[in-house]
């Protein structure tokens, strides 16, 4: 069992880019958030990344540029992250040859977003780049927990979702062809502390899965739900199901649930796979509420 | 820092590099100091012929067909056939099977920086259709290992560019020692990536002279392919019998918050720092150090530094000379290395000149440094985007 304190929850979902740099939507402080230094070479993921975590900058001890280090722990959680960037450097090698630019490979790795959201606000502490398939909200959360219970970091920011590329989308309806892909990415600020304990549950893909709830599709599900009492569903919360493939939404529906538990209250994360595996995280307020929660 | 009640060890290696199929040529050919680059084919108009890298062998790549299964034999990919084959190897030597009842709830945890690189690849280049390559989602690597060795616990991907496979231990080491299961299947896995060449060509960083780690000549990395795969175990789950190759005492996971590419000297010290205080020792409790040794200018000059300031006492040697730079596998080869040391309690040397060496290092050069009382080996992995890893073993024996 992990404890924590949650601070500020946000999203963003500009809209489809369609792994391009035409967006819709945006924030209208996108800009003057993340600048736009390097726009010909960082995807609109690593962006996306950028803008919440500096967006959120105030509450962190670190300061954005890298003025102040911090230890935090940078966790992303995501299926395809900077994909748009390593394609982008494949077709521009093709077209310009002997021109191309060797700005374009830092943020072209798999894990680029990472490394500039640990760049831009001074992170020195354990980072990581999670691909569970479904259960990435579960696993990244679980990582980023863990490295304030052990005492490796005082602060977690845990970043969840996709957005995608068109090759994503491609892959993505391999094995989920009915599940929609919106692009979104959620950000959660995580402290030490005790308001908040957190359990986790990891099922092996032998076991029975529970029968899908209503508006789920079979495969894909993911719901959250809020109890009262440990077996006992909440009254007037009825479990919400997610069958969108990004795990962006349903991170920050989770989250924003926690916010408004009351004392001995849980919410509750279950996601189950295609393939059979599955985790749950129950999250249990014991004190009093935190009312720290933002929206963009 | 809590570092949590349970012990674990490494019970189960394997690996598939340019030596071949297998801890055994793996181990010969560091041991020999045997290189087998070849030259890469220019990818781009900006690429020059002659550049080296390593490959896995045709013959290795056949040995490894026919042992995963009809799934991944049917529509292979490079990550994948890696690392499950790596898998299948550690599993044995660990004397598990497949399914056993001790990998039901395994955790699997992969590294891997390019993924299935080829399968994005060919998709970009209008090579292959989606669907024909299998899908380029990092999860399904993940997915084949733990379909292959039968564990229906947690599986997950990391990626941390050339640090993966220790970050991919490090995390893995954290839900065993938090109870979520005993045993964990994990390592690294990169296959050939163009995309991968393409940009360390633009950085210059590549040539047609091989990796020469910590030397006045070195110029380049001689990037490289493969995986290692290890299985850990706690205490409680070893088997009455069995006879682990190490204690994992450390993965420390960091970052330099320094610089898109280049290392931070005091990002690179202060993970040092971290992975000596987890495992609770110094640097003269160090014997011997796997040097992430790329052959860079810049981080052999940062590593080499702080191992002649802080470990004057530790034979250092950097297996990339040999085998190459297996990116997010890198750190995974190191592994099985420092473990192949622990058993055979000798120290693989690094393929270069002595006389070249630059810095004041123990650097193991020539024959392979015999250690009988060998007991703690750190194993080293850097990579771009200021990711650091250091893992800390001890002998069992």
């Amino acid at each position: 069992m992990f404890e924590f304190f949650l601070g500020p929850v946000t999203l963003c979902a500009p809209g489809s880019t369609n792994g391009t740099d035409d967006r819709e939507g945006l924030p209208p402080d996108w800009h003057e958030v993340i600048g736009t230094a390097g726009d010909q070479f960082r995807d609109a993921f690593t962006r996306t990344c950028l803008y919440l975590v500096l967006g959120a900058a105030d509450v962190s001890e670190a300061l954005t540029d890298g003025g102040t280090r911090s230890d935090d722990t940078v966790v992303i959680g995501t299926e395809y992250g900077n994909t748009a960037a390593l394609a982008r450097l494949q077709r521009h090698a093709a077209e310009k040859g002997k021109l191309l630019s060797a700005q374009y490979f830092p943020n072209a790795t798999s894990s680029s977003a990472s490394a500039f959201v640990n760049l831009r606000i001074g992170a020195t502490g354990r980072n990581m780049t999670i691909n569970a398939g479904v259960l990435t909200p579960v696993v990244a959360l679980w990582q980023a927990l863990s490295a304030l219970e052990r005492g490796r970091s005082d602060v977690s920011r845990l970043l969840v979702g996709d957005v995608y590329a068109p090759e994503a989308v491609a892959d993505a309806r391999l094995d989920t062809p009915d599940a929609p892909c919106r692009d979104g990415v959620a950000h959660a600020f995580l402290r030490t502390g005790t308001d908040l304990t957190a359990e986790f549950d990891f099922g092996a893909a032998d076991t029975p899965r529970p029968s899908p709830r209503p508006g789920t599709r079979p495969g894909l599900m993911r719901t959250v739900c809020k109890a009262v009492a440990h077996g006992t569903d909440a009254g007037d919360a009825a479990p919400v199901a997610f069958a969108e493939r990004n795990s962006a939404f349903v991170t920050r529906a989770f989250l924003d649930l926690v916010h408004t538990l009351e004392p001995a209250e849980r919410a509750v994360l279950e996601c189950h796979a295609p393939d059979g595996r599955h985790a749950t995280v129950t999250v249990t307020r014991r004190h009093a509420n935190s009312t720290d929660r933002e929206s963009q | 820092m809590n570092q949590g009640a349970a012990r674990v060890f490494i019970t189960g290696v394997g690996i598939i590099s340019p030596a071949g199929a297998g801890a055994a040529p793996f181990w010969d050919d560091v041991c020999a100091g045997r290189s087998r680059f070849v030259e890469l084919p220019p990818l781009y108009a900006g690429m020059k012929p002659g550049i080296l890298g390593g490959r896995v062998p045709r013959e290795a790549r056949e040995t490894a067909l026919a042992e995963v299964d009809a799934v991944t034999r049917e529509r292979p990919r490079d990550a994948s056939l890696f690392a499950e084959f790596a898998a299948l190897e550690a599993l044995r030597d660990a004397g598990l099977v497949p399914g056993d009842p001790a990998l039901r709830t395994a955790v699997v945890c992969v590294g891997s920086s390019d993924g299935q690189a080829e399968a994005l690849e060919d998709v970009v280049a209008g090579r292959r259709g989606i669907a024909e390559t299998g899908g380029f989602s990092s999860y399904s690597i993940a997915q084949g290992v733990a379909r292959t060795v039968g564990a229906a616990g947690p599986a997950y991907l990391l990626q941390s560019t050339c640090a993966s496979a220790n970050v991919a231990l490090s995390c893995a080491l954290e839900m065993l020692r938090a109870g979520v299961a005993d045993t964990a299947v994990v390592g690294g896995c990169d296959p050939y990536s163009e995309k991968n060449i393409i940009g360390f060509n633009t950085l210059q960083a590549i040539g047609s002279t091989p990796c020469k780690p910590f030397t006045k000549s070195r110029r380049y990395v001689t990037p490289s392919e493969g995986a290692g795969m290890f299985v850990l175990q706690t205490e409680r789950a070893l088997r009455p019998d069995a006879t682990p190759y190490a204690e994992v005492l450390a993965t420390a996971v960091s970052n330099d918050a320094s610089h898109p590419t280049a290392p931070d000297r005091e990002g690179v010290a202060a993970c040092h720092r971290r992975s000596l205080e987890e495992a609770g020792l110094k640097a003269d409790d160090i014997d011997v150090i796997f040097a992430h040794g790329t052959g860079s200018r810049a981080n052999d000059t940062i590593e080499g530094g702080i191992f002649a300031e802080r470990y004057p006492r530790a034979a250092v040697t950097a297996i990339k000379s040999t085998i190459g730079h297996l990116m997010g596998a890198a750190g995974a080869a190191g592994a099985v290395a420092a473990c192949l040391s622990l058993r055979h309690r000798l120290v693989p040397p690094t393929a270069v000149d002595p006389d070249d060496v630059e810095l004041d290092l123990n650097l193991v050069t020539g024959a392979p440094l015999a250690l009988p009382g060998l007991r703690h080996v750190q194993n080293n992995a850097f990579g771009f985007g200021g990711n650091n890893a250091i893992s800390i073993f001890r002998s069992v024996s």
